[in-house]
C-alpha cells in the first residue's frame, strides 16, 4: 500500500514537471510601445511617468533611451516584467486605456518606418555587441547597402531574414532587445552614415567558415569585423 | 519495501524521459515538415515566376504597338521581382546564387526603364531589342535549370536538405553563365517608402559614379593634422590611424581620437586620401539635457560648415531625436538648390557640439554646373500638377535621376488630403520626374 502511494506521488510529480516543461513561453506583441515608437501614446506615457517622477527627459513623443529607462524603473517598482516595453499590463498599470479606440474614419496618412529601425537595431545588437560604435554603424550600413544592391532582397526584412545570411537570425538572438548604442547606430546608418564606403559583406575572421567570403575585395577592418565588397 | 524505492524512481524517470523524447521527436517532425512545405512552395512559385518572365518578355518583344509592349513589360517587371523575392527566401548559399539574384532584379529594372520609354511612345532601337533578347535567353536558361532541379528533387523524394544541396550545385552553374551578363547601369528599384523620413530628399547618391573630388594625395601625417585642425573646437586629442580604407569609391584613412569629456568613448573619423576631406565623423557620447532649439542648432552647424570652407550650403531638412539633431545641407548655385551635393551635420542639443558629419554626397558630386535657363516658366510647370492638390511653394532645384543624370526641375511643395508632397516637374520638358511623400512628424521638418 505504502509503495503504491509513493509510486503514485512520484508519477504525479514527474508528470507535473513534464507538463511544465511543455508550456512554451510566448510573447505577445499587440499595440505595444517600445524603443523607437512615436506618437500621442508615447507622449501620454512620458507625461504620466514624469508626473510620477520616473522620467525627467523631454516630452518628445519619441520613445528613446530615457523613456526606456523610465519605463523599466516603473515596471520594476510595480512588480511587472522589466522589459522596457509598454504592453497591456504596463499600460493598465499606467492607468492608460488598454484597448485603443479605432479612428472614426480611415485617415489617409503616410506610415513611418519605425519598425524598420527596430529590426535594424536588433540586428546590429545581435551582430556587433561589444564592437566600437562606428563598427555598429558599419553593420547597419551593410544591411542597408544590401537592400539597395540588386544581388540581394529589396526590403530590410528580406535582407535580415534571408536564409544563410546572418548567424544571429539562425540562433534566434536577433530577438533580444537592442541597447542604446545599437539603436543610435541604426539611426545613424539610416541617416546615411556609412563607415564602410558601400560594403555589402562583413565577417569575423575568427569565426567565419566560408572560404568564398575571402574572395571579396576588402575595404577595411573595424574592431573584430572585416568589411568587403 | 525500501529496496524497491530506487528502482521505482528510476523506472518512472525512464518512462517520463521516453514520453518526453517521443513528444520532442513528434514536434521536430512537425516543424521539419512545415518548413519543408514552405520551401517547396517557394521553389514551385519561383519556377512559375521565371517561366512567366520568359513568356511575358517574348510577348513584349513581339508586340506591335508601344502600348501593348508597355503592358507585357509591366508583367515582366512584376514576375521578375516576385521571382527574386522567392529565390532569396530559399536556403541556398549566397555565393552560388548572387548572380542569379542580380539577374532577376536587373531584368525588372531594365524592363521598368523600357516601360517608361514605351509609355512616352518610344519604339526600342536595335540595341535595346538585342538586350531584351539576351535577357530572354538567360531567363530561358534559368527556367530550364530550375525544371531539372525540380525533376531531381522529386525523383529523389522531396526533402529540403536535398533541395538545398542540389540547388547550391546546379544554380552555381547558372550563376557562372550569368557572370557574363552586364546590363547598362540602372538604379535598382527602391522600396516605395516615404523617402523623407530619415534621410532627407535625394540622399540616395548615384552609385558607381566616379568622384569629382580633386586634390593631391595626402599622407597619414597630413590626415591626422587635418582631423586635429577640423575638430579642434570639439576638444579631440591624440588622433591615430587605425586602417586604410580601400576598394571604395572614396578611399581614405580610418582614424580614431580621444575626447576628454566622453568618459573614454572615442570618436572616429575618415579622411579622404584625395584632397584630405572629412568623409564622415561620429562621436557616440551620451547626451545631456537639451538646451538648444532647432534654430540655434542650425546656426551652429552652418557656422561650422562655413568655418571649414563649405560655402553656399543651405539647410533643407532637419530631424531631431532625443538630445541630438541631424541637419541636411544642399549646395546652392545661382538660386538653384542642388540636392546631389549633400552634407549632413549632427549637433548635440545640450551644448551645441558638432557630433557627426557625413559628406560623401558632396565629395562625389560637387562641381560648378552650367545651369541653363529653363524652357518652362513656373506657371507653365504648375499647370502640370493635379488640380486636386494645392501648391504651397515653388523653387528651382537640380535632382538626381536614374542612370546617373541630373535634371533641372521645379520643386513644388503640395498639399493633397492630409499629406504633404514634394512634386518635381522637369523644367524643360514638363514631365513629372518624381513625387516624394513627406511624413510629417513633430521632430522632422523641412526648413526651406
Amino acid at each position: 500500500m505504502r509503495r503504491t502511494k509513493t509510486l503514485a506521488i512520484l508519477l504525479i510529480t514527474a508528470m507535473l514537471l513534464l507538463t511544465l516543461s511543455y508550456i512554451a513561453v510566448e510573447k505577445v506583441y499587440g499595440q505595444n510601445l517600445y524603443w523607437g515608437s512615436r506618437g500621442d501614446d508615447v507622449r501620454e506615457v512620458q507625461t504620466r511617468l514624469q508626473r510620477w517622477g520616473y522620467y525627467d527627459g523631454p516630452i518628445s513623443s519619441v520613445y528613446g533611451p530615457q523613456t526606456f529607462e523610465a519605463v523599466k524603473d516603473f515596471q520594476r517598482a510595480n512588480g511587472l516584467t522589466v522589459d522596457g516595453v509598454v504592453g497591456p499590463q504596463t499600460r493598465a498599470a499606467l492607468g492608460m486605456p488598454v484597448q485603443t479606440t479605432a479612428p472614426a474614419a480611415p485617415a489617409s496618412q503616410g506610415v513611418s518606418r519605425s519598425d524598420d529601425i527596430n529590426l535594424l537595431a536588433r540586428t546590429i545588437h545581435a551582430e556587433a555587441k561589444g564592437e566600437p560604435y562606428e563598427g555598429k554603424v558599419a553593420v547597419g550600413a551593410v544591411i542597408l547597402n544590401r537592400v539597395r544592391n540588386p544581388a540581394f532582397p529589396n526590403t530590410m526584412a528580406g535582407v535580415v531574414y534571408q536564409p544563410c545570411a546572418f548567424e544571429p537570425v539562425k540562433r534566434g538572438t536577433i530577438n533580444e532587445a537592442p541597447d542604446d548604442d545599437a539603436f543610435r547606430a541604426a539611426r545613424d546608418a539610416l541617416n546615411g552614415w556609412d563607415p564602410t564606403g558601400g560594403a555589402i559583406y562583413f565577417w569575423n575572421p575568427a569565426t567565419a567558415t566560408s572560404p568564398w567570403i575571402w574572395t571579396r575585395q576588402i575595404s577595411l577592418r573595424i574592431g573584430r569585423h572585416v568589411f568587403a565588397h | 519495501m525500501r529496496k524497491y524505492f530506487l528502482p521505482g524512481v528510476l523506472l518512472v524517470a525512464l518512462i517520463a524521459a521516453a514520453a518526453w523524447g517521443y513528444q520532442q521527436q513528434q514536434q521536430k517532425n512537425d516543424y521539419h515538415t512545415y518548413l519543408d512545405i514552405q520551401f517547396q512552395r517557394q521553389f514551385y512559385d519561383l519556377i512559375g515566376h521565371v517561366e512567366n518572365v520568359q513568356v511575358d518578355l517574348s510577348k513584349a518583344m513581339l508586340s506591335g504597338s508601344s502600348n501593348d509592349m508597355a503592358k507585357y513589360l509591366n508583367d515582366t517587371v512584376m514576375q521578375s521581382y516576385l521571382a527574386q523575392e522567392k529565390l532569396t527566401q530559399l536556403p541556398f548559399n549566397h555565393g552560388s546564387i548572387r548572380q542569379t539574384e542580380k539577374f532577376l532584379s536587373q531584368i525588372g529594372d531594365y524592363c521598368t526603364a523600357m516601360v517608361n520609354k514605351a509609355l512616352e511612345g518610344y519604339v526600342p532601337n536595335e540595341e535595346e531589342m538585342t538586350t531584351m533578347q539576351e535577357l530572354h535567353s538567360y531567363a530561358n536558361l534559368l527556367a530550364q535549370e530550375l525544371f531539372e532541379m525540380q525533376q531531381q528533387v522529386v525523383s529523389g523524394g522531396v526533402n529540403f536538405g536535398d533541395l538545398r544541396s542540389i540547388g547550391n550545385r546546379n544554380l552555381q552553374q547558372v550563376d557562372d553563365h550569368m557572370k557574363n551578363l552586364n546590363l547598362i547601369n540602372i538604379e535598382e528599384r527602391m522600396q516605395d517608402y516615404p523617402e523623407l523620413i530619415y534621410d532627407g530628399p535625394f540622399s540616395e547618391h548615384m552609385k558607381d559614379v566616379k568622384p569629382r573630388l580633386e586634390g593631391d594625395e595626402i599622407s597619414q601625417e597630413e590626415a591626422l593634422r587635418i582631423v586635429s585642425e577640423t575638430f579642434k573646437n570639439q576638444g579631440i586629442t591624440n588622433p591615430r590611424i587605425i586602417e586604410n580604407i580601400q576598394n571604395t569609391r572614396l578611399d581614405g584613412y580610418y582614424i580614431r581620437a580621444e575626447k576628454e569629456v566622453n568618459n573614454g568613448r572615442e570618436v572616429s573619423v575618415a579622411v579622404s586620401k584625395t584632397g584630405g576631406q572629412i568623409i564622415w565623423y561620429l562621436d557616440p557620447r551620451q547626451m545631456g539635457e537639451s538646451t538648444l532649439d532647432t534654430k540655434e542648432a542650425i546656426s551652429k552647424a552652418t557656422e561650422f560648415l562655413e568655418d571649414k570652407g563649405y560655402k553656399d550650403m543651405v539647410p533643407t531638412y532637419t530631424m531631431a531625436y532625443e538630445g541630438e539633431i541631424i541637419i541636411n545641407y544642399a549646395y546652392q548655385q545661382e538660386e538653384v538648390l542642388i540636392y546631389p551635393d549633400l552634407i549632413k551635420v549632427k549637433v548635440a542639443l545640450d551644448n551645441g557640439d558638432i557630433i557627426g558629419m557625413e559628406t560623401e554626397g558632396y565629395l562625389i558630386n560637387h562641381h560648378q554646373r552650367e545651369i541653363e535657363e529653363p524652357e518652362l516658366t513656373e506657371e507653365e510647370a504648375r499647370e502640370k500638377i493635379s488640380s486636386r492638390a494645392s501648391v504651397e511653394r515653388a523653387r528651382l532645384a537640380i535632382i538626381p535621376t536614374e542612370g546617373n543624370h541630373e535634371v533641372l526641375c521645379y520643386e513644388f511643395k503640395v498639399k493633397f488630403g492630409q499629406d504633404n508632397f514634394l512634386v518635381y516637374i522637369d523644367a524643360n520638358t514638363g514631365h513629372q520626374r518624381r513625387i516624394l511623400l513627406m511624413v510629417e512628424q513633430e521632430d522632422g521638418t523641412l526648413v526651406i
